[in-house]
């Protein structure tokens, strides 16, 4: 029985994870740890677990999800790896180059098992498009476009001190991670839009990257949170391959009834559950002791990419990714 | 009203079946290659010449169609203009600007009525679009992918067609500048190869907004022709997408027959405007000057990719 924690559940993501850890049976749901006491007794009583101080959380776990505001992720990163505590850490796996570098160096010191939440890469079009891609039916690549828009999520992400940034820090490593994961390439170079255009916030919400991946192929990103709040669900997340011999397309939303009540039209996904397929996946790696499905190494990556966006931004130039 | 076709391929045909049916009878057809079943195809008993000046002289038309590839456009638009008639021109006007800049300056000395066939503007699903409310201007998401064009040997040379933003990408760029006003910077990047080419632009209106056109002519046989756009506001969006539209569906032994059948509306929609000017006199509804401001558009993508370095379209003057 592997005995896992919850570090923090400011993340909206955080009820399908401890929901998913709650569920399995080689796993104990101990606790829940959060600054925000009211918040975290809130989180206990939903998952029917304790609401713990993190240390005592920390002495009692095997492993815990960082399901924290992106600048805490850390610190809270730290305090698991100095526990001896193994961590799946909420994405963007920092809000800097510099703090996501610190959890790299902190996780290869410590040697503990340390994935990041980057679902997509789990979801059902995604896994059928790297099976296909290793059989090479498109050739070589001209071209990727992906979409990863969604609503304005509010709260702490939409705070620049707690998030760091906006839809381009929010909304860009999903789809940025899925392309490298699909094409084994990196981003090398960035060119942004970015404005707040949709929401009276502090942070951006405007998010348009015209990227280039390292073999030079063009890759186009819109990241924005541009979904009115009525629209029929969060989101999309969508990624189209143009090669030389054809094309792949996947659309992980694409796998939802319509649902109609009195309050609107919404949508119901009934696909493969990505975010089950990357709980199972960390949780085995904790109990093998190997490197999960996304390591922190490929956490970074993501950020330099976010912090190449917000560089080009401000200077309104393609800014060249560096090797970080 | 009587008409002239110059041009007997592709587009010249998709003219030719938008006049049928309209109060315009095809006087003359012109093509100096030959017309391969153009006529019978389309049950036309127009009469057939190889030069655009013999169709001109010899028929009484009221205006010229131009359906010839782009690098040709200027010498026919003489051809016209001298002969006081009318011109509607195919997209792109031209493939730079001192050449779309030189048609408008013969159309103007001549007195001759110029419009330009931005038929993007004239489809009924963006026509509709561009007119919902969806607050301020926010990010604006508009694709065109198509196999490469295989109509036409001239498509692949560059030096003739433009290439990819100047003759598929212009219709988005014409679109979205028609619908958010004069864009301030683009970005854009491409890959090519001989028979294959796909990109995309982005930009920065005046207004503040941004957006994006994205063009393919590198998706296999299989994939025609599949376009997008989503226009998203302060307080609202509007979404569509040519391969969800299925008004009129079939299925027999044959196979599957799926009728978009209002996407060649766009076409006759552009040519009843344009003859229903001309009835009025009046100026027709896109004229030299904005199809020059949509070439500049596409002109300041070619230089952006060449560069890789955003462009303002103000500085593409040639």
């Amino acid at each position: 029985m592997i005995r896992v924690g919850i570090l923090s559940a400011a993340h909206s993501h955080t009820d399908a994870y401890a929901g998913l850890l709650a569920g399995r049976e080689d796993c104990g749901l101990v606790g829940v740890a959060d600054r925000d006491e009211e918040r975290g007794r809130e989180a206990a009583d939903r998952y029917g677990t304790d609401y713990l101080p993190a240390d005592r959380l920390l002495k009692s776990i095997d492993a815990g999800v960082i399901c924290a505001a992106n600048a805490s992720h850390l610190e809270w990163f730290e305090r698991a790896a100095m526990a001896g505590v193994d961590v799946l850490c909420e994405k963007p796996l920092a809000p800097t180059v510099a703090e996501a570098r610190a959890i790299v160096d902190c996780w290869e010191e410590t040697e503990i098992v340390a994935g990041v939440a980057m679902p997509l890469r789990f979801c059902g079009p995604a896994v059928r498009a790297r099976e296909r891609l290793a059989e090479d039916p498109i050739g070589s690549l001209r071209a990727l476009s992906g979409t990863n828009r969604g609503k304005m999520p509010g709260g702490w992400f939409a705070d620049p001190d707690r998030a760091g940034g906006g839809a381009v820090m929010d909304h860009s490593v999903h789809i940025v991670d899925l392309a490298t994961h699909l094409t084994g390439r990196r981003v090398a170079e960035v060119y942004a839009e970015v404005d707040t255009r949709f929401h009276d916030i502090a942070v951006d919400d405007v998010n348009v990257l015209s990227m280039e991946l390292a073999d030079g192929t063009p890759f186009l990103l819109d990241g924005s949170w541009s979904k009115p709040d009525a629209w029929h669900t969060w989101g999309d997340a969508t990624l189209e391959l143009v090669g030389e011999e054809g094309t792949v397309a996947i659309d992980y939303t694409d796998q939802s009834v319509v649902h109609t009540t009195e309050s609107g039209v919404g949508t119901a996904f009934y696909g493969p559950d990505a975010d089950a397929g990357l709980i199972a996946d960390f949780v085995e790696s904790v109990r093998e002791g190997r490197d999960p499905e996304i390591t922190p190494d490929e956490g970074l990556a993501a950020v330099a990419v976010v912090e190449a966006a917000y560089e080009s931004a401000e200077t309104g130039e393609a800014v060249a990714v560096a090797e970080r | 009203m009587r008409v002239g076709i110059a041009g007997a391929g592709f587009m010249a045909r998709t003219h030719a079946e938008a006049y049928d049916g309209m109060d315009c009878e095809i006087a003359g057809v012109a093509s100096p290659s030959g017309f391969e079943g153009f006529l019978d195809d389309l049950g036309l008993e127009s009469a057939a010449y190889t030069g655009v000046e013999a169709l001109c002289d010899r028929e009484e038309i009221d205006y010229l169609d131009i359906c010839t590839p782009t690098h040709t456009h200027l010498e026919i638009v003489r051809t016209a203009a001298d002969r006081g008639l009318d011109i509607f021109l195919e997209k792109p006007i031209a493939g730079s600007i001192e050449e779309a800049q030189e048609i408008r300056a013969v159309a103007e000395a001549a007195g001759v009525a110029l419009g330009v066939g931005h038929v993007v503007r004239f489809l009924p699903a963006y026509r509709k679009a561009a007119g919902l409310e969806i607050g301020e201007p926010g990010v604006a998401r508009a694709r065109r992918l198509s196999p490469f064009p295989d109509w036409g040997e001239w498509f692949g040379d560059r030096e003739k067609s433009g290439g990819l933003f100047v003759d598929l990408a212009i219709h988005d760029l014409d679109y979205l500048r028609w619908v958010w006003g004069e864009v301030e910077r683009v970005f854009a990047r491409r890959t090519r190869a001989e028979h294959a080419e796909h990109g995309f632009v982005t930009l920065r209106f005046a207004n503040g907004a941004v957006g994006y056109v994205e063009g393919s002519w590198a998706q296999p046989e299989s994939r025609t022709l599949t376009t997008e756009l989503e226009l998203a506001g302060s307080d609202g969006m509007v979404e569509f997408a040519s391969d969800e539209e299925s008004p009129y569906c079939e299925w027999t032994a044959d196979g599957e027959t799926v009728d978009r059948a209002f996407e060649r509306d766009g076409y006759r929609r552009e040519l009843e405007a344009f003859a229903d000017t001309l009835r009025a006199g009046e100026e027709p509804p896109v004229g030299p000057d904005e199809a020059i401001e949509a070439l500049r558009l596409a002109l300041a993508a070619e230089r952006s990719a060449d560069l890789g370095e955003p462009v303002a379209p103000e500085e593409v003057v040639a």
